[in-house]
């Protein structure tokens, strides 16, 4: 009787724990991710952006300046072999662009995949390409690895355990329901997914943002420079040949303009986003923290609450350029 | 007693069926459900499911000896780095003399003379931005004796352009040391990753070396 009195509320105890540690993870778990991986999409973009912007400017401005060289050139056969050097230069960026793009489109796609586990919406559409976001994601990862490779020496790679845990939500997707996807991968996915995306914004902001802010800082005096030899060549068509180049003022003046335009946007673009990967970056092991926990806390974490806030910001910033663009063009011309 | 029998048959049965029930509806145990469809996967080599050991090997704090190699790569990146913008702002004053000539002291000649050469150095500037990737270092070297030439044949034809010379000559010099510096940070490895080059990392490197 004693024994048998005492096993009861034992059974019961272990059945209870079992059952509560089946329990899937809580609203503030799921919250958290949730904007988490909405940031870490949106911000993916960016990077590449930047890195088209500079290049841009450095592109149109050298392009004014060649104009210099083919008006003055007495020989078309020269002329064309500057036309061909410029757009291989050109081409060179782009490749740069691209370059830069792998690993911040790689983050993306990732945050695509968490991101179908949280929201029903949006797995169902998800589901529909499942196989073609599986192929993409390993052609870019293949790639990303290839090139870390081919570093003297090697880079780190993105581990193998990345494209198992996708691989496995992939072949789940569309046959289990959304709770069991989560309880299932939630977690492990944004756990083995951390070191290489830590890594990733790691080499942003110790690599990329030093390099852009110099880049920043010769931008003004390149785009001047080759502004100036453009003018020189015009001043020269106006006084030695005695044509009016007001159509060409007319023309260009507002180039330059825009290229100055486009130095102050590059500039509180990369202020904003230097907040916004340093804060994307601190706050994964805080989340990944978070969803480990089993007694998390209702609220969703400080650093998830103001990374959200830093990327608004940023969002907001973006969106007001085209504005403040058209007035200052309303008021210029 | 009746009551007591009845109670104790009926709910100990009822508790193990709800504990086996809740086990196996639960399939919480991730480490296993990662493993067990690892198999289903064909584009991974290795198909390994993720342990907590993998995970927390880079949780654990960095020894001093991690800490010192983080510092003097970072510090090495950002010689790199500055080492080639103040390259790109020697060129830029180059140019700034260049343009600060009146075009009416200028023939047609000289100045197309003049704006080849700042077209050529605005390439050169181009490929220093792009630099710190190792694989266009190679070419870096290439450019850098085109610059010698620029500066040669300014001194050659372009009579009024002759202080540019100095300026160009000093230039010169600086991107040869700023080449060895990259081709330095390069064999340590202190670059980020790329896209892939279609050119071998043996074949970057042979390069670099000449």
């Amino acid at each position: 009787m004693p024994y048998t009195s005492l096993s009861k509320p034992l059974i019961g105890i272990i059945a209870l724990c079992l059952l509560s540690s089946c329990i899937g993870l809580k609203t503030s778990q799921l919250n958290a991710v949730e904007k988490y991986t909405v940031v870490t999409k949106g911000i993916s973009t960016i990077p590449p952006d930047v890195y088209n912007r500079v290049y841009q400017l450095r592109s149109q401005t050298q392009t004014l300046q060649l104009s210099g060289v083919v008006a003055t050139n007495e020989s078309a056969k020269e002329s064309i072999a500057a036309l061909q050097t410029d757009l291989s230069d050109k081409l060179k960026f782009l490749d740069m662009v691209d370059s830069f793009a792998y690993a911040y489109r790689i983050v993306g796609k990732y945050a695509d995949l968490i991101h179908c586990l949280i929201s029903e919406s949006y797995l169902k559409d998800f589901t529909k390409n499942k196989r073609e976001w599986q192929s993409s994601f390993d052609g870019l990862v293949t790639t990303y690895n290839a090139a870390c490779v081919n570093r003297i020496p090697q880079s780190t790679r993105i581990p193998p355990s990345v494209g198992s845990v996708a691989a496995n939500i992939i072949n789940e997707l569309g046959s289990a329901k959304i709770k069991s996807l989560q309880k299932k991968y939630l977690k492990i996915a944004v756990t083995t997914a951390r070191k290489p995306f830590e890594g990733i914004c790691d080499d942003f902001l110790n690599t990329d943002i030093p390099k852009i802010q110099k880049e920043l800082e010769a931008l003004p005096q390149f785009v001047n420079e080759n502004y100036k030899d453009f003018l020189n060549n015009l001043k020269a068509y106006e006084t030695k040949q005695g044509n009016s180049p007001y159509n060409y003022y007319k023309f260009y003046l507002p180039i330059y303009l825009n290229w100055q335009v486009q130095l102050r946007e590059l500039s509180t673009l990369i202020k904003q986003l230097h907040i916004c990967i340093l804060s994307l970056r601190n706050s994964y092991g805080v989340l990944d923290d978070f969803i480990g926990n089993d007694k998390a806390g209702k609220d969703i974490p400080e650093e998830i609450v103001q990374l959200e806030k830093d990327y608004l910001s940023l969002l907001d910033t973006i969106a007001k350029f085209s504005e403040a663009r058209e007035r200052l063009f309303k008021i210029t011309y | 007693m009746i009551p007591y029998h009845f109670k104790n048959k009926l709910l100990q049965p009822l508790i193990c069926t709800a504990f086996v029930f809740a086990v196996q509806s639960c399939n919480s145990n991730k480490e296993n459900a990662v493993q067990e469809k690892v198999d289903d996967t064909t584009n991974y080599a290795n198909k390994t499911a993720v342990r907590p050991e993998d995970v927390g090997s880079f949780n654990g704090l960095p020894t001093t000896a991690d800490e010192a190699e983080k510092a003097g790569r970072q510090k090495m990146i950002l010689l790199q780095i500055d080492s080639t913008y103040a390259a790109i702002a020697l060129l830029d004053d180059a140019k700034d003399e260049m343009t600060a000539t009146s075009p009416a002291e200028l023939t047609l000649s000289e100045r197309n003379k003049k704006s080849k050469a700042i077209f050529n150095i605005n390439i050169l500037q181009n490929e220093l931005t792009r630099a710190l990737d190792a694989s266009i270092l190679a070419n870096l070297r290439i450019k850098t004796d085109e610059l010698a030439g620029i500066t040669a044949e300014l001194e050659k034809n372009v009579g009024h352009l002759q202080t540019v010379t100095e300026k160009l000559n000093k230039a010169t010099l600086c991107i040869g040391r700023l080449t060895n510096l990259l081709a330095l940070g390069l064999s340590k490895g202190f670059i980020k990753p790329f896209t892939p080059r279609n050119s071998s990392a043996e074949a970057v490197k042979a390069t670099v070396a000449q």
